[in-house]
């Protein structure tokens, strides 16, 4: 239990945790200091002076500690003699303030009124106006005239890119630093910065390329004026007639709750469109930001390109079906085919979609083939007993807490918690960072392991051999509730512990929190790397408890929810390597992926492909199935740290387009199969029914809404920028089974099987966050985020080629041979050409593959 | 007696002239107020006055009125400052000549000028679209797009006076 | 038009046999008041002296539909009236016509909620719509010389 300090505002006594800003203070019981640069997720500046309040304190007598009294037996309040501004304040005990008085009244009057002595009046152009604080504080306390003369306004440059994505109208820059102050406390991105001094201030860019940041849409959110505006937005809509629908990002596995901006639109066909995407609350997920992947990357949902009509191929043509003829194709196909046929799912299907391929999969015999694609990452079993704990917030994490980050390379897989991570070190929690290869992460913190590639598992292994050997194991769970330690402690006897630091950092910490990724990884590793995990968890005790537990970082949106729906990437595996007579994939695309499976699709009898795009997948099927994207259509997504999230209808259909679950029930029912549900929610009705851990989920329950710090959105739009106030539900995340004290929880040796690397030089894929995959090509404002391909040599490897950086270079490895420039940045291990997976199109070599590098001369 | 002054009253009617007015040969003229149909207003020079800003549409209580709004550039430029209407359209038959629209306009870019005839046969026709409604450009100015000098046109809002 | 090449001279005849009905039709055309709201009002006055319609035959705006050519939906159309409208549209013997006076009869102007029928035209063909919240008698008539060209150009080829 936080102190509490007793304070007045206004001559009222309000109860408000001990040293918080009195702005929030205020906010907490309602009272509006109006700000323009004090931002509660930053520090405080007192730059514009808006919040200036009368504040004093109660005079306290020194010898017996009782407040003095005045003769009518109120407290003597001693004044500073002078306004002070609010938010640079924290309150304690005895605060007094009063933010309403006339001396305040003017202050905030004069302030606005100097604000506005070089603020252009374009209001109706501004893309701001309408959810403008300034606007909206202007008119609460402005004065409703001004003593200056207009024509001496300041005019300055309209027009300023600051990069492509962001643009900068100078004349409306109040210079409240919110943006520079992001970009510098929040992200640690040397990005932005002020230029000159007085009227001739300025925002520039200092870096190259210019606003080199992923999160670089949130300055335009917190931005109190329309001086930053998005590229992707721009006079896109008024924003009085946008309609919010919340929704969920389908590209990794973070689930941001975004706020997708609606209109109905020409350039849309009169449907409605998405004109932007916003983050909205939710201080259990994303807080108040979104990457710039989420914020920009919607134009796939209405890319000319889509797939509109069901197709089957006839003679080597794909000719336009109806759905009925689909339908009737494919089920007599699965008929036929019953015993021997395969279901990928891939990881932006919903909950409700996987649920009804599982169902229609069932009709086809009794223990059907259900694969999960990307097939890189594995541990279902491991993150139902030690996932994270319920309602961890990564944003209160602190001193306390230890966060260990292994084999994954986060701001390019899940910027948000890269920057939630990035934050708590801030704050002083302990950051490892291993991995085989420099990451962004690794400026974060001292702690960072650099490892050989496919030393991971022993990492974790000698991890927990320190942890035994320094007895800090969790007596009371081992004695009582685990399941195989004694031999876990019989192999982990005699294990050499190469960064005794680094296991010191977690081993000394109250909490931990491990985030794993796949990166140089095969899918067996990758099950030993999630045990190993899972073993040094269990027997320090950081389990089943808030802020601790076990993140994976997973390949895709909703990975975790085909996990949790029965679909596994071990299946997957099998698939490929017993491939079935029929596929039938829904929203996958492993030919493009990986050269086995398109090679396994291209000998398969009959392929059933459901896309929103002809992908290298979809090209190789015999029926396609036009799937809906997640903005046409209501769903629910499982985000990493096990929370379901429900999605909501916020675009017009594209063609003839079904949402997954629909098109499954429908062949389902024409397999014998039940009457196909109604609606979404009935499905989530099922899951809830039949999946225990998701009992109790209905659409109702994920719609739920709490009330939220900072508060956001509503009139006072000022706290916390334009990010959207949360109605579409905060999400139920499940509990693990570490969670309940009844329940054993098993731990077992984890293998290090280091693979064999063939060659001298042999390929990693590592993952980009922005790539040419089909969810995000289609957004061109981002192509030039988007690096040109390349791949990463080490210094001495490409010393030895006479390669330098920014050679071209071919690169053949097997059957991939592809021309592309290389990069000798010191990030990549000797021996190890890093290959960023669909940065090219074509499938990335397997891991490991030997490959051979030749310069090509100009 | 009452029948006399009946049909005297009737008489003295027959006396004199009609009020009736001839319309269509013959029309009445309006009163200057009269809010008829819409025209999207130019400049002198020609740039058209509307810079999209919807607030017409947003003043419109029946939302008869739909404005797109796309950014000029100096290769085409369609008015002053960055931002012009690329769709603007109102529908006659939702419009109840309130002249919101016209109150809410920051740059008098669009009136209710003099002309009611305003019938259709097809309720698509009623949907003026920015090509009916955009006045032609005074004489001797060039049409819309311009190809401008960078920097020439780069304020949307006419510079105001100061109020005294 | 069939019979024209073998009968010769008709073919002249049968031209003004449609223009003397087509004459008839518009010089004599009874309107049916259906004055629902303030639309209405513009009507009667367009009916008055000032305006005069029975300058075009349409001498007498009457509540019988069996005696009407011409409906004129003044004024928003609930959704309680809408069965009315349409028995009433049913009684007037063909040919028939329908002007849609005002933005509440043509769209629902302001009124876009679930009580008022978003056109009247879901639920008799309109011939002309009539822009004005109210139209003013000129435009009213303007509405009606438009149905009236349209009523002139009309072919006995195309009669029911």
């Amino acid at each position: 239990m936080t102190k509490t300090a007793t304070i007045m505002i206004d001559d009222q006594t309000y109860q408000v945790p001990d040293g918080i800003n009195l702005v929030d203070a205020a906010k907490l019981h309602g009272i509006t200091i109006p700000v323009f640069c004090y931002h509660p997720k930053m520090e405080s500046v007192g730059m514009c002076r808006m919040c200036l309040v009368e504040l004093g304190s109660i005079s306290v007598n020194r010898d017996t500690g009782e407040p003095d009294l005045n003769d009518d037996g109120s407290p003597v309040v001693r004044w500073f003699p002078k306004l002070q501004t609010a938010c640079t304040q924290t309150v304690r005990d005895g605060t007094v303030v009063r933010t309403s008085t006339a001396q305040v009244l003017e202050a905030r009057d004069n302030i606005l009124e100097f604000i506005l002595t070089s603020h252009p009046l374009d209001c109706p152009i501004c893309d701001k106006g309408g959810e403008c604080p300034l606007q909206n504080l202007t008119m609460a306390y402005g004065p409703g005239r001004s003593n200056f003369i207009y024509d001496d306004k300041l005019h300055l440059d309209k027009h300023v890119p600051l990069g492509e994505l962001i643009y900068l109208d100078r004349e409306r820059c109040i210079q409240c630093a919110r943006c520079t102050r992001f970009c510098d406390e929040l992200v640690g991105d040397d990005v932005l910065a002020f230029h000159e001094r007085g009227r001739s201030l300025q925002i520039v860019t200092i870096s190259d390329p210019p606003f080199d940041t992923k999160f670089s849409g949130n300055t335009t959110d917190i931005c109190p004026v329309g001086a930053l505006t998005t590229a992707d937005f721009r006079f896109g809509a008024r924003p009085w007639e946008l309609d919010e629908v919340p929704t969920i990002c389908p590209h990794c596995p973070v689930g941001c709750n975004l706020s997708a901006s609606t209109r109905i639109d020409r350039d849309f066909g009169g449907k409605k469109m998405i004109k932007r995407i916003m983050p909205r609350q939710n201080e259990l997920v994303n807080e108040i930001w979104t990457c710039d992947k989420g914020r920009f990357g919607h134009h796939h949902s209405r890319a000319a390109d889509r797939l509109q009509h069901p197709m089957m191929r006839q003679g080597g043509e794909w000719v336009k079906i109806d759905w009925a003829t689909a339908y009737h194709q494919i089920a007599s196909k699965l008929k036929k085919y019953a015993d021997s046929a395969g279901f990928l799912a891939g990881p932006t299907l919903s909950n409700e979609d996987l649920w009804e391929l599982r169902q229609l999969a069932e009709l086809t015999g009794d223990t059907p083939r259900l694969g999960v694609w990307p097939a890189a990452m594995t541990g279902a079993g491991v993150v139902a007993q030690v996932g994270i704990g319920v309602n961890t917030r990564l944003q209160d994490v602190g001193p306390e807490t230890a966060i260990l980050v292994i084999a994954s390379d986060l701001e390019e897989e899940a910027p948000i918690w890269w920057l939630q991570i990035k934050q708590a070190a801030d704050r002083g929690a302990a950051v490892v960072v291993a991995n085989a290869r420099e990451t962004k992460l690794d400026r974060v913190t001292h702690t960072v392991v650099h490892y050989d590639y496919g030393d991971a598992v022993a990492v974790l292994n000698s991890f927990a051999a320190r942890a035994r050997s320094r007895r800090k194991t969790s007596k009371a769970l081992l004695d009582n509730r685990v399941d195989g330690y004694d031999d876990l402690a019989a192999g982990l006897k005699g294990t050499r512990v190469p960064f005794a630091d680094a296991a010191d950092v977690l081993l000394d910490a109250e909490n931990v929190i491990v985030f794993a990724g796949a990166e140089g990884l095969t899918l067996d590793q990758h099950r030993e790397l999630m045990q190993a995990a899972a073993n040094l968890l269990i027997i320090t005790g950081h389990v089943g408890r808030q802020n601790n537990g076990l993140v994976p970082v997973w390949p895709g949106a909703n990975v975790q929810g085909a996990l949790d729906i029965g679909f596994s990437p071990e299946t997957t595996a099998s698939l490929i390597d017993e491939p079935p007579a029929m596929w039938f994939i829904g929203g996958a695309d492993p030919a493009a992926d990986d050269s086995q499976a398109a090679h396994v699709l291209a000998n398969a009898e009959f392929v059933v492909v459901g896309a929103q795009f002809m992908t290298a997948t979809a090209a190789q099927a015999d029926i396609i199935l036009p799937r809906q994207s997640f903005a046409e259509r209501e769903g629910t997504y499982t985000n990493g740290m096990r929370r379901v999230q429900r999605f909501y209808a916020a675009q017009g259909p594209v063609g003839d387009a079904l949402p997954d679950w629909t098109i499954y029930a429908q062949i389902g029912a024409r397999l014998k199969g039940p009457k196909p549900p109604v609606s979404a929610a009935a499905v989530m009705r099922a899951i809830t029914q039949h999946v225990p851990r998701y009992a109790g989920m209905g659409y109702s329950s994920l719609a739920h809404v709490e009330a939220q710090f900072p508060d956001v959105g509503g009139d006072d739009l000022y706290y916390g920028g334009t990010a959207y106030a949360n109605h579409g539900g905060l999400g139920v995340q499940w509990a693990t089974d570490a969670e309940d004290d009844s329940a054993r929880l098993v731990v077992r040796p984890a293998q290090i099987e280091k693979p064999e690397k063939s060659g001298d030089l042999c390929i990693v894929p590592v993952r980009l966050l922005y790539d040419r995959g089909p969810l995000f090509e289609p957004s061109d404002i981002m192509h030039q985020r988007v690096p040109e391909p390349y791949l990463e040599l080490n210094s001495q490897d490409a010393a030895h080629l006479s390669i330098a950086d920014g050679d071209r270079v071919m690169v053949t490895a097997g059957e991939i041979q592809i021309e592309t420039a290389a990069r000798v940045n010191g990030h990549a291990p000797e021996g190890v050409v890093l290959w960023p997976r669909r940065l090219a199109h074509g499938p990335a070599p397997a891991l490991f593959s030997a490959c051979s590098v030749q310069k090509i001369e100009e | 007696m009452n029948l006399i002054n009946g049909f005297a009253t009737t008489i003295k009617h027959l006396l004199e002239r009609p009020v009736t007015v001839q319309y269509p040969e013959q029309e009445r003229a309006v009163r200057e107020r009269f809010k008829g149909r819409h025209a999207l207003k130019r400049y002198d020079n020609g740039l058209e006055k509307c810079i999209g800003c919807s607030l017409c549409a947003a003043a419109c209580p029946a939302d008869a009125i739909w404005v797109e709004a796309a950014e000029n550039t100096d290769e085409e430029r369609y008015s002053p400052g960055e931002r012009y209407a690329k769709t603007y359209e109102i529908n006659m038959l939702r419009c109840i000549f309130c002249g919101y629209c016209e109150d809410a306009c920051p740059t008098e870019a669009i009136v209710l000028e003099h002309k009611y005839r305003l019938s259709f046969h097809d309720r698509r026709d009623a949907i003026y679209t920015k090509e009916r409604l955009l006045d032609p450009p005074p004489a001797g100015a060039p049409d819309t797009p311009w190809v401008t000098e960078p920097g020439t046109f780069d304020r949307a809002i006419p510079i105001m006076q100061d109020p005294d | 038009m069939g019979i024209t090449p073998k009968l010769g001279e008709l073919g002249v005849v049968t031209t003004r046999l449609e223009d003397a009905i087509n004459w008839g039709r518009t010089r004599a055309m009874w309107p049916m008041l259906f004055g629902l709201a303030c639309c209405a009002i513009e009507m009667m006055s367009a009916q008055a002296a000032n305006y005069d319609m029975s300058r075009f035959g349409m001498e007498l705006m009457r509540p019988s539909p069996r005696q009407s050519d011409l409906m004129i939906v003044a004024g928003r159309v609930t959704r309680k009236m809408a069965p009315v409208l349409r028995q009433l549209y049913d009684q007037m013997p063909e040919p028939k016509w329908v002007v849609s006076m005002g933005d509440c009869a043509s769209c629902g102007g302001i009124f876009n909620n679930y009580a008022i029928v978003q056109g009247v035209d879901e639920i008799v063909p309109v011939d002309v719509y009539v822009a004005g919240c109210p139209p003013r008698p000129e435009q009213l008539i303007h509405g009606i010389m438009m149905l009236h060209e349209r009523i002139k150009h009309d072919r006995i080829s195309d009669w029911a």
